[in-house]
Parts: structure tokens; sequence; C-alpha cells
């Protein structure tokens, strides 16, 4: 009994460490402009986490446009992982927020994820787009993108997102299989 | 039963140079099934380069970094370049020179990241003050891709000598939700004695349903003796 307790500890403990060595980067952006965003917003986080070198970065302005774009990239043993999103809001016309996520493992799995929303119309106009996208140890990669929008007194919010997996090629009796 | 793992190292072509002299250069490159992935970076004086690039099945991405910085001044450049159905290039420089306890300082960052095909992206800063002037330069330049073609670019100049300042700021993005957008953005700004400078760019384009978009902003000013410039320009194109 013991003897399982410990093995099942240890599985455990494997496991979270496991997790803790993949490799993540994520990044988010809003931008609003209009009485509902008090003039002028713009917001951006950035994140990267891994065993190897990483950036994360974040720019934001406002003014008669509103910028915050976020960009975290990184490598390390497990594969490379970048997020970028962004988002841009004029004081007139529709504002616009998009996500670009990809990584690559080590294995050569890819997965990715874009998506963008565009609010256009009414008084007030904020926009938000982000995304994280993560290669495991295991060979595993995974993506995930949002993006969404609200407007005041009227107009139109649209959105998309769109995420895929492609998992490593193997070759099997001299044929590629997936 | 042969079972082996095609990737990574596989059928790519990986082209890996870093270059540092009393700074600190960077360069990944990772290429898998589609083949082809080349980083250099390159980085002089007080400098940092990162360079990173990726591509898989499409192929190809290409991310090139320099940064020189001679004496007090700093520069720093990064290039990112990540594809998965074809090309990304990727490049970046920034070159700042101060002396005389001038101050220059310039950052360049370029990003290209297809997915559809082709994201080109360029980025350019330069900045140098001699004597007593500051000259600061910043320069971004991104382009990303989702059905196909981004080409952004980016440039920001500037110089300032004898007490002069001169600022200049420089942003383009090209982004393509639907396919093709051109964004270009120049900023350059001079300064001479006692003089201030400064020039913004933006660009931005993004471009969707009916596709092609273009964007072109420039901003340039310039001063001399006492003078005192200022010049911003924006240039914005959501067409979703």
């Amino acid at each position: 009994m013991t003897g399982l307790m410990r093995t099942l500890t240890a599985a455990a403990f494997g496991w979270t460490t496991a997790w803790a060595w993949a490799g993540e980067a994520s990044t988010g952006a809003t931008a609003g402009t209009g009485p509902g965003a008090a003039g002028g917003t713009a917001a951006a986080t950035a994140h990267y986490t891994g065993d190897g070198p990483g950036v994360a970065r974040t720019r934001t302005r406002t003014g008669d446009v509103n910028i915050a774009r976020g960009v975290a990239w990184g490598v390390d043993q497990n594969g490379l992982d970048f997020s970028f999103s962004h988002a841009i809001a004029p004081r007139f016309g529709p504002s616009y927020a998009g996500t670009f996520n990809l990584s690559i493992g080590r294995d050569g799995a890819v997965a990715g994820s874009y998506g963008g929303s565009v609010a256009d119309g009414g008084l007030g106009r904020t926009v938000q787009a982000g995304g994280t996208t993560r290669s495991a140890p295991w060979g595993g990669t995974s993506a995930v993108a949002n993006a969404g929008g609200t407007t005041v007194g009227g107009g139109r919010v649209e959105a998309r997102t769109n995420s895929w997996n492609r998992p490593a090629f193997q070759m099997t009796r001299g044929r590629f299989i997936r | 039963m042969i079972t082996r793992n095609m990737a990574w190292t596989a059928m790519g072509m990986l082209a890996v140079t870093a270059a540092a002299m009393a700074a600190s250069a960077t360069a990944t490159s990772v290429s898998s099934n589609g083949g082809s992935s080349s980083a250099t970076a390159a980085a002089v004086g007080n400098a940092d380069a990162t360079a990173t690039a990726g591509a898989t099945n499409g192929g190809r991405a290409v991310a090139d970094s320099r940064a020189i910085g001679h004496a007090a001044g700093y520069a720093a450049s990064d290039a990112v370049a990540v594809a998965d159905r074809g090309l990304a290039l990727s490049t970046s420089a920034a070159d700042a020179r101060g002396v005389y306890g001038g101050t220059a300082i310039a950052t360049s960052e370029s990003i290209a990241a297809a997915l559809g095909g082709v994201a080109v992206s360029h980025s350019d800063a330069r900045a140098r003050g001699t004597f007593f002037g500051v000259a600061r330069s910043h320069s971004c330049s991104t382009a990303l891709s989702r059905w196909g073609t981004a080409v952004s670019d980016g440039r920001a100049r500037s110089t300032g000598a004898f007490g002069g300042r001169a600022t200049s700021v420089s942003d383009s993005l090209a982004d393509t939700f639907g396919g093709t957008a051109t964004s270009r953005v120049r900023a350059e700004s001079d300064a001479r004695y006692r003089a201030t400078a400064q020039a913004n760019g933006t660009g931005v384009g993004i471009s969707g349903w009916r596709r092609h978009s273009e964007v072109n902003a420039r901003a340039q000013s310039r001063s001399a003796w006492w003078g005192r410039d200022r010049a911003g320009a924006v240039a914005v194109e959501v067409r979703p």
C-alpha cells in the first residue's frame, strides 16, 4: 500500500513538474473609444513561461487612435511558442482587435489559433482579443483564441476565432502517417 | 514495424549564426517537415540582438537581426518569423551611436508570422546623438497574415547633435484576416544645436473580405540651430 502511495505521489509529482516545464505564451489586448470607454482606453498583457529564453512585451498608446499590443514568444526544449494580440480603436470608424498564436512542438506538432473582432457603429466601441499557445513536454501542443467587443448606443460587433492542432508526422514502413 | 518521428530536424535545413562582441546575441531556428529555417543575430558594442525563426509544413522562415551600438549608445533589435504554411521573412536592424556624453538609443522589433503564407516584415531604427545630443529612435513593424500576404515596413531615424534632441517613433502593422495588406511607415527627425525634433509614425493595415489594403504614413521633421520641430502621421485602414 505504501509502495503504491509512493508510486502515485511520484507520478503526480512528475506530472506537475512536467506541466511546469511546458512552454506557454499568452497575450491579450483591448482598446476602446467613446463614452463607454471614457474617451479612450488601451491595455495589453503578455506572458511567457518556459525553460528557454523568452520575450514578453506590451505597448499601449491613447489619443486620437488607441492602440494596444502584446507579444510573447520563447523557445525551450518543448518547442517554439509565439503569441501576438493587438487592438486598435480610432476615435472615428470601426475598432478592431486581432490575435495570432502558434506553437511548433519539438516533435513537429503544430497548434495555432487566430481570431479577430470588429466593432462598428454606436457611440462607444471596445474590442478585445487574446490567445494562449502551449507546447508540452510529451509532444502535445494546444492553442486557444478569444475575441469580443462591446458597443454603446447601437452598433454591431462581429467576432471570429479559429484554432487547430496538427499532430506530428510519423513514418511507418516507409509511409507518412499522422 | 518501423515508427519514426519525422519533425524538428528531420527534413528541415537549419542554419543558426550568432556573433557578439561585448554585447549579447541570440539566434534560434526551428524547422519541421517543410524545411528551411534560418535565424541570424549579430550584436556589436553594447547591443542586444535576438532572432527566432520557425516554419513547419509550408517551409521557410528566415529571421535576421542586427544591432550595433557603439560608445554609450544602446541598440536592441529583435526579429521573429513564424510560419506554418510557407515563408515568413523578418528583418530588424537597430543602429545607435552616441559619443561625447550624447545618448542614442535605438530599438527595433520586427515580427512576421504567416499561416496562409507569406508575411514579410522589415524594421529599421537608427539614432545618432553627438556631443550633448540625445537621439532616440524606435521602430516596430509587424506583419501577420492568416490567409496570405501581409507586408509591413517601418523605419525610424533620428540624429541629434550639440545639445539637440531628436526622437522618432515608427510603428507599422499589416494584419490581414482575409488576405493582402501592405503598410509602410517612415518617421525621420533631425536636430542640430539646441534643437528638438520629433517624428511619430503609426501605420496599421488589416484587410479582409474584398482584400487588398495599403497604408502609407510618413512623418519627417528637421530642425537646425535653435529650432524646434514636430511631426506626426497616422493612417489606419481596417476593411473587414
